[in-house]
C-alpha cells in the first residue's frame, strides 16, 4: 500500500500543530463556537448527541495491521472500547473529547493516518473496491487511482470549499462493487480505442433526500487525462453549483438543471482551456505511485479446504470470495454479528484481528461499503486457522451478503441529525430473519437501514430499504424495494405507508417467505422482484391477505 | 415546564442547567426545571455568555417526564445510546 514521502508526513504533522492550536484558542475563549466549528469539521470533527465524533479517513478502506493496532489503542485509550466502521469505508469514533484531539491524530499520524477532509464541503475519502488487486473480475487495480485523486484533492486550494461535499468512486473491476453510478463522480475502468485502458467517467449520482442515478458524461477518459478532466468537473461544479439552498448544492441538482448535454459542454470547454501541461498525468508518476500497490503474492497452489466442521464450511460458502491467484481466497469478515450493532468492532477485535492479518492475511486488509472488513489475500491452506481465529474473536458470522448483513447508520443513538434509530431496529431484525433461519435460505438480499433522510445507511440502493421517518414524536419506518447499484442501478420504490418500529421485523419475515414461495430455483431477490413485480411482496409487508 | 440542555465544550458530554449552585451538571437528576417565562430569560443570558455550554437550549417536560416531539431525542441524550443495551423497541426510554 501506498507509504508517505517525507513531505507528506509534514503535511500531516502541520495540520495537527495548526489544529492544536485552533482546539487551544477555542479552549481559551479566544476563538467562538461560530469561528471554530468549520475548522473542527475540517478536520473530521463533529459534535454529536453525546460527545465529539472523530471521523478517521481509512484511504480507499485500504488498512495494513499497524494502522488497524493503532485504532484498537484509540479506542481503548480515547473512546468507549470500539469504533464504527461506515458506509464511506471510514471509521468513526463516538465518546471523543476535545482536549484529547491532538494526541490522538498524532497516535494515528505516526501509522499514516488522518482525519483530514473527512467532513466539510470539500473532496471527501475516495472510496474503491474493497476487493482491488486481489478480485477474480479485476480489470486494473483501482487503488492507484484512488490514491491519486487522493494526492490531487488534499488541500486542493480550488476546492477545498465548494458548494457541498463531493464523493468520488473508482472501480476497476467487471462487477461495480463501490455504488459508483450513487456518486457525485463515479469512475469505471474500461477499454477504449484500441483497446486501450482508461475510465468511463459518471456524474450527479447520490443518495440522501434527492436519490439520483448518475449519468454517463463521458465514454472514455485517458488515463493521463484524470486530473484534468476532473478538475473541469468540479470548476463547473464550483462555479455554477448552488451555494444559497444547501439541499440543492449538490452537483446532482446542478446536472438536473443544466441538462447532462449543457454540463458536458460546458466541462468540455472548461477542459479545452486548461493548461494540460500541469494536469497531465505523467507516466513516471503512474508508475511510482502504482509501484506502491505490490500484485498479491504468488503462493503454491492448494485445493479449498471444504472438509472441516460444518460451521466452516458454510462460512467458507459464504463469506469467501474468489481471488485472481490459485492458491488465494479473498475473506469477508463479518462486522454484523445477530443482534450485535453493524460496522461497531471493539478495540479487543481488532488488535486480534491484526495479529490474525499478520499471521495469514499478508498484513494487509480493507473496509467495505457495507460496513466489513476483508482480507484480500489469504491462503487456502490458512483459512481453517483463520476461522478457528476469528471464531475467538467474535468475528466469525457467515452472512456475508446475506439479510442478516444489514447495513445501519448510527441513527439517533448517536447521530445529531438522525430522526429515528437504526441500530436497535437492526439488531431486532437480524435476530428475527435469524430466529426464522431465513438468513441462510432467502440468500444474498440486501437490507439497508438510514435513520433519517441523509441516508447514510444508503437505503435507496439496497434490495430491501428502511428510512426511518419521525411522526409526531414517534419512530415509524418507510420500506423501499428494488433499489440496487452495478450496472443496473436503480432507487428503491417506497411501498405504501410507513410501519411503526415493532411492525418492521415481522413485515420483513413476511416479505422473505414470499420471495421464498415464489422464486424460481437459484433467482435472486432482485430478478425475482422484477419478474414478479412489486405487488406480491407489498402484499405481504401490509399483510393484506389477513385482513 | 422545562430543563436548559448543552454539550460541554471540552468533552462534548450531555450537561444541564443548574439552579442552586447555579453552574452545569452532568447529573439530570440535579437539573433544574424552571417554569417556562422563567427558562427563556435564563437561555437568553445563557447564550450572551455560554461558557463551556455548547449551544444550550431547552427542553420541553410533560407529565410522562421528557416532553415535546424530540423527546427520544431527548431520552437518548440522557440514558445513552439504547444500541448494545438490554433496551429494545418495546422498552422506550422516557
Amino acid at each position: 500500500m501506498y507509504g508517505y514521502r517525507d513531505d507528506e508526513t509534514d503535511l500531516v504533522l502541520e495540520r495537527i500543530e495548526e489544529f492544536e492550536d485552533q482546539i487551544a484558542r477555542r479552549l481559551s475563549g479566544e476563538l467562538s463556537e461560530d469561528a471554530f466549528k468549520p475548522l473542527r469539521l475540517m478536520n473530521g470533527l463533529y459534535l454529536q448527541l453525546h460527545a465529539y465524533m472523530l471521523r478517521v479517513a481509512i484511504p480507499y478502506g485500504t488498512l495494513n495491521t499497524a494502522q488497524l493496532r493503532a485504532l484498537a489503542r484509540v479506542a481503548d485509550r480515547f473512546d468507549r472500547g470500539y469504533g464504527h466502521f461506515t458506509t464511506r469505508q471510514n471509521l468513526q469514533f463516538n465518546w471523543i473529547a476535545l482536549t484529547e484531539v491532538p494526541a490522538i491524530l498524532k497516535e494515528l499520524a505516526k501509522v499514516g493516518l488522518h482525519a483530514i477532509q473527512t467532513s466539510g464541503n470539500c473532496i471527501r475519502n475516495v472510496t474503491a473496491d474493497p476487493f482491488a488487486g486481489a478480485a477474480a473480475d479485476e480489470l486494473e487495480d483501482s487503488r492507484p487511482w484512488a490514491e491519486l485523486l487522493r494526492q490531487w484533492s488534499t488541500f486542493h486550494p480550488e476546492f477545498s470549499f465548494l458548494p457541498r461535499k463531493f464523493k468520488i468512486a473508482v472501480n476497476g473491476a467487471r462487477e461495480d462493487r463501490t455504488a459508483l453510478r450513487f456518486h457525485d463522480i463515479g469512475l469505471q475502468w474500461v477499454r477504449g480505442p484500441e483497446s486501450a485502458g482508461g475510465f468511463e467517467v459518471w456524474v450527479g449520482g447520490g443518495q440522501g433526500r434527492t436519490p439520483r442515478v448518475g449519468r454517463r458524461l463521458r465514454a472514455f477518459l485517458a488515463p493521463e487525462d484524470l486530473l484534468s478532466y476532473l478538475t473541469a468537473v468540479l470548476r463547473v461544479y464550483n462555479t455554477h453549483g448552488r451555494r444559497d439552498n444547501l439541499y440543492k448544492a449538490r452537483i446532482k441538482i446542478l446536472v438536473d438543471s443544466l441538462g447532462l448535454e449543457a454540463f458536458r459542454d460546458e466541462v468540455e470547454i472548461c477542459w479545452a482551456s486548461l493548461p494540460k501541461d500541469t494536469l497531465t498525468l505523467p507516466e513516471g508518476e503512474r508508475d511510482r505511485v502504482k509501484s506502491f500497490f505490490l500484485p498479491p503474492p504468488t503462493v503454491e497452489d492448494a485445493p479449498l479446504p471444504y472438509l472441516g466442521p460444518p460451521a466452516f464450511v458454510q462460512w467458507l460458502k459464504v463469506n469467501r470470495r474468489a481471488h485472481q491467484r490459485p492458491g488465494l481466497a479473498s475473506v469477508v469478515v463479518s462486522l454484523k454479528p445477530i443482534g450485535g450493532t453493524p460496522g461497531d468492532a471493539t478495540a479487543a477485535q481488532m488488535g486480534g484481528l491484526a495479529d490474525l492479518v499478520d499471521r495469514y492475511g499478508f498484513g494487509e486488509l480493507r473496509v467495505s461499503p457495507e460496513q466489513n472488513l476483508i482480507l484480500p489475500h489469504v491462503r487456502n491452506g490458512d483459512l481453517l486457522a483463520l476461522w478457528e481465529g476469528l471464531g475467538d474473536l467474535g468475528l466469525a458470522t457467515a452472512n456475508h451478503d446475506l439479510s442478516t448483513d444489514i447495513v445501519a447508520c448510527p441513527g439517533l443513538d448517536y447521530c445529531n441529525l438522525a430522526n429515528t434509530r437504526a441500530i436497535p431496529l437492526a439488531q431486532a431484525l437480524s435476530e428475527s430473519i435469524e430466529g426464522a433461519g431465513l438468513s441462510e435460505t432467502a440468500g444474498s438480499l440486501r437490507i439497508k437501514l438510514s435513520g433519517c433522510i441523509n441516508a447514510c445507511g444508503h437505503h435507496h440502493i439496497a434490495d430491501l430499504g428502511i428510512l426511518g421517518v419521525d411522526k409526531r414524536g414517534e419512530e415509524f419506518y418507510q420500506i423501499t424495494l428494488g433499489g440496487r447499484a452495478g450496472e443496473e442501478a436503480a432507487i428503491g420504490e417506497i411501498t405504501g405507508p410507513s410501519l411503526s418500529a415493532d411492525a418492521v421485523p415481522p413485515a420483513v419475515l413476511r416479505v422473505l417467505r414470499t420471495y421464498l414461495a415464489h422464486r424460481k430455483p437459484g433467482e435472486p431477490f432482485a430478478r425475482a422482484l422484477q419478474r414478479l413485480g412489486h405487488e406480491p411482496f407489498k402484499e405481504a409487508l401490509y399483510d393484506r391477505s389477513a385482513a | 415546564m422545562k430543563l436548559i440542555t448543552a454539550n460541554h465544550l471540552k468533552t462534548g458530554r450531555v450537561i444541564y442547567y443548574r439552579a442552586s449552585p447555579e453552574g452545569w451538571t452532568a447529573d439530570p437528576a440535579a437539573a433544574t426545571a424552571l417554569p417556562d417565562a422563567v427558562a427563556e430569560t435564563r437561555l437568553e443570558a445563557l447564550e450572551a455568555a455560554p461558557g463551556d455550554a455548547l449551544g444550550p437550549y431547552l427542553i420541553p417536560l410533560s407529565d410522562k417526564g421528557l416532553g415535546g416531539q424530540k423527546w427520544r431525542r431527548e431520552a437518548l441524550r440522557h440514558r445513552g445510546p439504547s444500541a448494545g443495551t438490554t433496551l429494545r423497541l418495546h422498552e422506550e426510554p422516557r
